[in-house]
């Protein structure tokens, strides 16, 4: 695209244009203007043919500075876009990190363009709790095609100023201090602009595509404007303020015209006196869309989605990566565990096997044990023949009982003699004894000798024939002599 | 592969509810199942190895046990049981010999069986029967009273050194002199049964 630039300084264009200022650049329904301030006074540039799209405004831009032959390295850039929007946000006394919650929300939902959406708010009103909001956003897409189109031909942004923004700020300066609940029409480069403003601060803006004399739509436009601040702010309008209107004020007086509503009109605006006074005012710094942006990733309190998705997928990739370690570990684990369980298996054949021996070996004990209980040895057999040799001749066994016990063999030995009649010598038993003791069966514990008493006749009930025979009975016998042994072999 | 439409269908309600969050809350749910998984695993091979710890702890008590006992008494049982008379019919021979040992001897016997315990042990049944044994010198002509005592002793000698599978336990002996006619003995025989 060719552009034919027409310089319309407003002072000598060779003159002295100061480098410290920062030059403006309006971008404004395809018209581009620079404005140069300098000491000596300011230069005003506008290109010839429209730019209707971001690259064509960069090739003007690079237009002007080349006829300009300026070093031009910054500037502030007033733009007007069909995806620029300004809303009225209500908000509640909260901390500003819920109010930047709140705003971008209500930006999302009212925002008419697919993207992210840049924004920037002040209050409405002085009050800093609880008072409306004004907000300006913009895509996000945009701002960036900007600053890197610009930026492309060594032009760096320092503001990105919407223009509806400039023309609120400057209607009011022109409509005179505002104290009142006031609404401004102007005309500019073939759009009205309508501006509300409640107690001097801008509170709606409308830019209309509608030539400044067509004067029934213009008050169509008034009286719309009027009663949405009526019906839906809350805003009853008490002086109208009319600059550059044709005739304007004779399609809003009538029958219709609100009571109470004073109309002020003004001269026509230009697009220069504006620019001065943006250059002039602080205005590019309040409501800076470039400067929101640099505010969005620092200050904002939730992290943009794109952030979150970073985030999520960073930690999505971190956490596979731990996950296939744990499973790498896990299957260590699990390689140890069969190993292991091979080995149980192992053991609990030998715990069974040891089970078993001890179980036999138990029950073989039990069978020794009484085996052993019952095994003697042959002594007491033999004693008996000892005995026959050692007993004096008129003295006879008569009764032996062996019987096993569990240190041995318990004997015992009844004897008498083997003539009763026949007489014992006194030291019979002790001969014996003294025999055994020199033996090698010296056994015996206990011994014992004595006469086994006859049985006497006592009968239970007195007669006739048991008196007779007590008379008769002699003196008891003492009965034969008799010796017992006993002891315990082992 | 069955799993992936449900996979995907879960996948789908997570981002649903999570919105952007989702990635996270899928990175969570990764890391929490595989260190759940994990951790079960640690768990079992923890309790695998102590169970080990525990078998081989008993396996070297019943060693101990075992090697004590061959210790204290090593192949004795082998020795013991192989006197033992084997079977039903080794029993029967067994109180035949006593017998025909004690006809020769001139005794007459009777006995009389009493309850039999019984032992398992190498895989076999050992039983122990209670024998009371009622015998009397069988006279040898009018004045042969001699001897008997004589024979007894020759009786219960052979019986003791004769017979490994019968033990003695009460002898008494009732008579005069050397005439100890009669005689009742107390023996326990000892029966190796295989089981089937």
């Amino acid at each position: 695209m060719t552009l034919k630039l027409r310089a319309t300084p407003s002072h000598d264009p060779s003159g002295d244009v100061s480098r410290d200022r920062i030059p403006v650049i309006c971008w404004l329904n395809g018209a581009v203007e620079v404005l140069i301030p300098g000491e000596g006074g300011r230069a005003h540039w506008k290109s010839a043919e429209p730019a209707n799209s971001p690259d064509s405004l960069a090739r003007a831009v690079r237009c002007i500075r080349v006829e300009l032959g300026l070093p031009m390295t910054k500037a502030i850039l007033v733009l007007s876009h069909g995806n620029l929007g300004l809303l009225q946000v209500e908000t509640p006394p909260a901390p500003e990190r819920t109010l930047q919650v709140l705003i971008a929300r209500e930006v999302e939902r009212q925002k008419n363009f697919s993207g992210e959406a840049t924004w920037v708010s002040r209050p409405r009103s002085e009050e800093q709790d609880g008072s409306p909001r004004t907000v300006h956003f913009c895509p996000t897409e945009l701002k960036g095609e900007l600053v890197s189109l610009l930026g492309a031909i060594g032009l760096s942004l320092c503001a990105i100023v919407p223009f509806s923004e400039v023309l609120v700020n400057v209607a009011s300066e022109i409509g005179g201090a505002v104290r009142a609940n006031q609404l401004v029409v102007a005309s500019l480069e073939g759009v009205v602009t309508l501006t509300l403003h409640d107690q001097g601060r801008p509170a709606l803006h409308r830019q209309i595509q509608v030539s400044s004399s067509d004067r029934e739509r213009v008050g169509q436009e008034i009286r719309r404007t009027l009663l949405f601040a009526s019906q839906h702010l809350g805003l009853d309008v008490n002086e109208l303020c009319l600059l550059g209107g044709g005739r304007w004020a004779e399609s809003v007086e009538g029958p219709r015209k609100p009571e109470g509503l004073v109309i002020r009109e003004g001269s026509s605006l230009g697009m220069k006196p504006w620019l001065e006074w943006i250059s002039r005012n602080g205005v590019a710094q309040e409501m800076n869309l470039l400067a929101a942006n640099r505010a969005e990733v620092g200050e904002r309190p939730v992290l943009s989605p794109r952030w979150i998705r970073i985030g999520g997928a960073s930690a999505l990739v971190v956490a596979l990566a731990l996950a296939i370690a744990l499973e790498r570990l896990g299957a260590v684990e699990r390689s140890t565990q069969k190993r292991l369980g091979q080995e149980q298996s192992v053991w609990a054949g030998h715990i069974e096997g040891a089970r078993k021996a001890a179980i036999r070996e138990e029950q073989r004990n039990v069978v020794r044990q009484k085996w052993a209980e019952n095994q003697r040895s042959t002594c007491p057999v033999r004693l008996i023949l000892v005995l026959g040799e050692i007993l004096p001749e008129p003295v006879v066994l008569t009764n032996v009982q062996i019987s096993g016990e569990s240190n041995g063999w318990r004997v015992r030995l009844t004897g008498t003699a083997r003539d009763r009649t026949a007489s014992i010598p006194g030291d019979t038993l002790s001969r014996v004894n003294l025999a055994l003791s020199e033996s090698p069966w010296g056994w015996i514990t206990r011994a014992g000798e004595g006469h086994a008493q006859a049985a006497q006749v006592r009968p239970q009930v007195e007669s006739n024939w048991s008196r007779r025979l007590q008379e008769r009975a002699t003196a008891p016998d003492p009965g034969p002599w008799r010796f017992q042994l006993e002891g315990v072999l082992p | 592969m069955s799993q992936l439409p449900f996979l995907a269908a879960a996948l789908n309600a997570m981002r649903a509810r999570m919105g952007v969050l989702w990635p996270l809350a899928l990175a969570l749910l990764v890391v929490m199942t595989s260190a759940g998984r994990w951790v079960e695993s640690v768990r079992t091979t923890e309790r695998i190895t102590r169970s080990l710890i525990e078998a081989e702890r008993e396996v070297g008590s019943l060693e101990r046990t075992i090697g004590g006992g061959e210790d204290r008494a090593p192949d004795r049982f082998e020795q013991t049981v192989a006197g033992f008379a084997a079977g039903e019919e080794g029993a029967k021979a067994l109180l035949n010999d006593l017998l025909k040992l004690g006809a020769n001897a001139g005794w007459i016997m009777t006995p009389v069986f009493g309850r039999e315990e019984s032992m398992t042990a190498d895989g076999m049944r050992i039983e122990r029967i209670p024998v009371e044994l009622e015998c009397v010198s069988r006279p040898r002509g009018a004045d042969d009273t001699d001897g008997a005592t004589e024979r007894w002793i020759g009786l219960s000698e052979a019986i003791l050194e004769g017979f490994p599978s019968i033990q003695i336990q009460r002898l008494v002996m009732s008579g005069e002199g050397r005439g100890l006619r009669k005689c009742h003995m107390s023996l326990l025989f000892w029966v190796r049964l295989w089981e089937p």
